[in-house]
């Protein structure tokens, strides 16, 4: 037995070394998520899906507010559609990346049809939404570096970590400490316009037919509002989007505007719905901001909090 | 817990100690520590279906003492129907009924009536063919006095329910590992070193092979209509590294797992892909499934001993009832019927044996006639797969079609060089290694520590940068 383990220590040395190593160099460039599971809870949070986790930007956030004399750390736990639509398991994971002892935090709640529309036969026939996203099954959001999730998340071989295929290696997108998601995209007017066609077809043909406004959704922003004012100040945000996509938005909810202007009376919270203006914002693809924009929208949003 | 995840790779360290070094000393501690982490083990997919296990455990348990106490052949008889039937009963509830429902509405239809069956929505649970086959054989070893019960709770409960084989087998048989429970194992470094790399090759066909050709196969089958004969082809011949990576990768790291702690379990692939007749191909494929069937189906319906009649319904009964094992499906029934179609020549010709050493004993390769015997083999194997990977029969058949037709001389899309290059290494491992009883075992024993070493350094290495998208064990479904 002890020559065993003697040998087996001993062999496992390199795999181990390695493994440590390649735990130890994820970063921001591992993937989109990655990052934002690996600071301590937080006491300010943006929330809300890939519009908001590319659209606004903690530092200029806080430089404002700082600046201001509210201090206040925020941090961007927003992710994708898909993954961060409102409901049981970005709840949960928000609850968990939540210092539960912040008072006097900032809370950016980023709103649009989609996050809060459910799939259309479910919504019909009554039932709870079921994801089985990492959101859900992430036990720690809370690890550096975070063993978990690069074990079971991360969707591609660990050692793509150390070790990138060069095929594959996409610069395009950079996630920041602050969990904001950069993009470095060709932002030239033929390619930029060729993008929001894709993404408006992509969104015209597979999601508004198949989606409706989900009350179950909508019931856990609703608790998700609640959980957020236990730690300081809420404010929905609807980011602009391209006025194709909102086209889009309109068809899906025609009422969305006056539902969050009603939770927010409800829920004595502020709403921020920024209107559509093709010459005033730029975006990547008619759905995300350019960077740039992206600043400008999080001013929008400080300004509103400071000045109400 | 899956085998492939890092639940598990903290799970099995506890239970390794705890078996070691921890409970050593007593059988009983031992063996109840086991009984307790295979129930943990289990209940981390849904513990509510703990319950039936323990119950399906419990009845086969008591019965098999009821049979061996009970003095009459009548009474025994009842015992081994009561057993038989609330096992069955459980199996057909939930894997079944919604098929059967189906079926009979459809059939009802077809004469013109209009039928509203009830379906359940129900969920499967895992490993339910497993375990209830682990009891069946029990109480049927019970009532052919091949075996007598044991008469510790403890003992039989960690037959069916060690965890190793708890959801996907190899299908045990009581004379096999109820002994090995009730005996004191002792460490041998050997076998603990040769179950670690047979745990290592496992995870090789698991994640690298099965994973990365899952995605390909995946890509392939829902979009068959956009693909030309050569792809689908192409998908078909991947769908059988995929399923025979990820079923035989699933048992190397339960055999391996178990051997780790000094329990041998029934070998249950033997290089199948490397068979030169159906027949020899099922002595190869899911060994203690087919051998399940064929003592306690086959050879009480009369085995081949009969005429040719008998052999003809015999082989069609045990190949479609391990077809409807598999699922409710006609896909699964119609897979059961080719493998029967393809195995009535050779039985009928009484060649069925005529193959029952290893391929190319003693030679490094094989000869142009058994290379070509294996090429028919694994094309014929190949065809009922896509029956079996299909969603249903119109979906096959469309297959099969667009399989063959003229595209099947045109260059195959969606090739990966990578994934090609790495199921050749597969193939070369397991060719090298075909004598032993996984790929791995046997080479490089007489290599220089350092140079076996670097072999196992390398499959580590191509395990944590091939892995590909996870995906469940497909036989977790059955």
């Amino acid at each position: 037995m002890k020559q065993f383990l003697k040998w087996l220590a001993l062999f496992m040395l390199l795999p181990v070394a390695i493994f440590v190593i390649t735990l130890y160099s994820a970063d921001g460039r591992t993937d989109p998520y990655y990052l934002r599971f690996t600071t301590p809870p937080q006491s300010s949070l943006i929330v809300g899906t890939s519009r908001a986790a590319q659209g606004i930007q903690p530092h200029v956030l806080d430089s404002m507010l700082n600046a201001n004399g509210r201090a206040v750390k925020s941090f961007n736990y927003s992710f994708a559609i898909g993954y961060s639509n409102y409901g049981a398991p970005y709840y949960e994971s928000i609850k968990k990346k939540m210092d539960p002892a912040a008072q006097n935090g900032v809370f950016i709640v980023a709103v649009d049809p989609w996050s809060v529309a459910g799939d259309l036969a479910t919504v019909r026939a009554g039932i709870p939404e079921y994801e089985w996203t990492f959101l859900r099954t992430l036990n720690n959001v809370n690890m550096s570096p975070n063993v978990e999730y690069l074990m079971e998340e991360y969707d591609k071989p660990l050692l793509n970590i150390l070790v990138p295929d060069p095929r594959k290696v996409d610069d395009r997108l950079l996630l920041h400490e602050d969990g904001w998601l950069e993009t470095n995209l060709d932002l030239s007017p033929s390619t930029v316009t060729e993008r929001t066609a894709k993404k408006v077809k992509e969104y015209r043909d597979t999601r508004l037919n198949s989606s409706a406004p989900s009350p179950w959704r909508l019931g856990y922003l609703e608790i998700t509002v609640d959980l957020l004012q236990k730690h300081g100040e809420v404010i929905l945000v609807r980011l602009p989007v391209h006025s194709s996509m909102m086209v889009l938005e309109d068809q899906l909810m025609p009422t969305f505007d006056r539902t969050m202007e009603l939770l927010a009376l409800r829920k004595n919270v502020k709403y921020l719905s920024i209107p559509v203006n093709d010459r005033e914002w730029s975006f990547t693809d008619g759905n995300h901001l350019v960077p740039s924009d992206g600043a400008k929208v999080t001013k929008l949003i400080a300004e509103e909090l400071l000045h109400p | 817990m899956l085998f492939n995840t890092l639940e598990f790779a903290l799970f099995f360290p506890i239970v390794f100690v705890l078996y070691w070094f921890v409970t050593k000393r007593s059988l009983r501690l031992q063996n109840v520590m086991l009984l307790a982490m295979s129930y943990y083990f289990y209940a981390q997919w849904d513990w509510r279906f703990l319950f039936l296990l323990i119950f399906s455990t419990f009845l086969d348990y008591f019965s098999g003492l009821q049979i061996h106490r009970t003095p009459t052949h009548a009474m025994k008889r009842v015992w081994l129907i009561i057993s038989v039937g609330i096992n069955l009963g459980f199996l057909g509830v939930f894997k079944y009924y919604n098929f059967f429902a189906d079926s009979f509405a459809n059939l009802v239809g077809s004469f013109g009536f209009e039928a509203h069956p009830v379906f359940l929505s129900v969920i499967l649970p895992v490993g339910i063919s497993f375990y209830t086959f682990h009891g069946l054989s029990y109480v049927f070893d019970i009532y052919y006095d091949r075996i007598k019960p044991t008469t510790d709770p403890v003992d039989y409960a960690l037959f069916v329910g060690f965890f190793p084989l708890l959801v996907a087998g190899p299908i045990e048989r009581a004379t096999h590992l109820l002994p090995q429970i009730q005996s004191p194992r002792q460490f041998e470094m050997a076998k603990v070193v040769d179950g670690c790399k047979q745990v290592l090759w496992g995870l090789f066909k698991k994640v690298v092979i099965a994973d990365n050709a899952a995605e390909i196969v995946n890509l392939i089958f829902d979009g068959h209509q956009d693909y030309g004969g050569s792809t689908l082809l192409y998908g078909a011949v991947l769908f059988a590294f995929q399923i025979y990576g990820d079923f035989s990768g699933y048992s190397d790291i339960a055999l391996g797992t178990a051997r780790i702690l000094g329990i041998e379990l029934l070998q249950n692939f033997n290089f199948p892909y490397f068979s030169r007749d159906i027949a020899e191909f099922w002595r190869r494929w899911h060994i203690s499934l087919s051998s399940w069937f064929r003592d306690y189906v086959y050879i009480p319906l009369g085995g081949s001993r009969g005429g040719t009649w008998m052999k003809v319904r015999n082989t069609f009964v045990i190949f479609l009832v391990s077809g409807f094992w598999h699922g409710a499906n006609w896909t699964f029934i119609v897979w059961g019927a080719l493998h029967a179609l393809f195995f009535l020549p050779v039985l009928l010709s009484g060649k069925n044996r005529s193959n029952m050493s290893i391929v190319a004993e003693n030679s490094m390769l094989p000869s142009w006639r058994e290379t070509f015997n294996m090429a028919v083999t694994f094309f014929s194997v190949v065809i009922a797969w896509v029956f079996f990977r299909a969603e249903d029969l119109g979906h096959a058949f469309a297959y099969i079609g667009g399989m063959f037709s003229p595209t099947i001389f045109s260059k195959p899309a969606e090739f990966s060089m990578q994934l090609a290059a790495l199921v050749g290494f597969f193939l070369l491992i397991e060719w090298v290694g075909r004598r032993g009883k996984y790929g791995l075992q046997d080479i490089g024993l007489k290599w220089p520590r350092l140079a076996r070493w670097a072999m196992y350094y390398g499959i580590m290495f191509l395990i944590f940068r091939f892995t590909g998208k996870s995906e469940t064990f497909i036989y977790f479904q059955f």
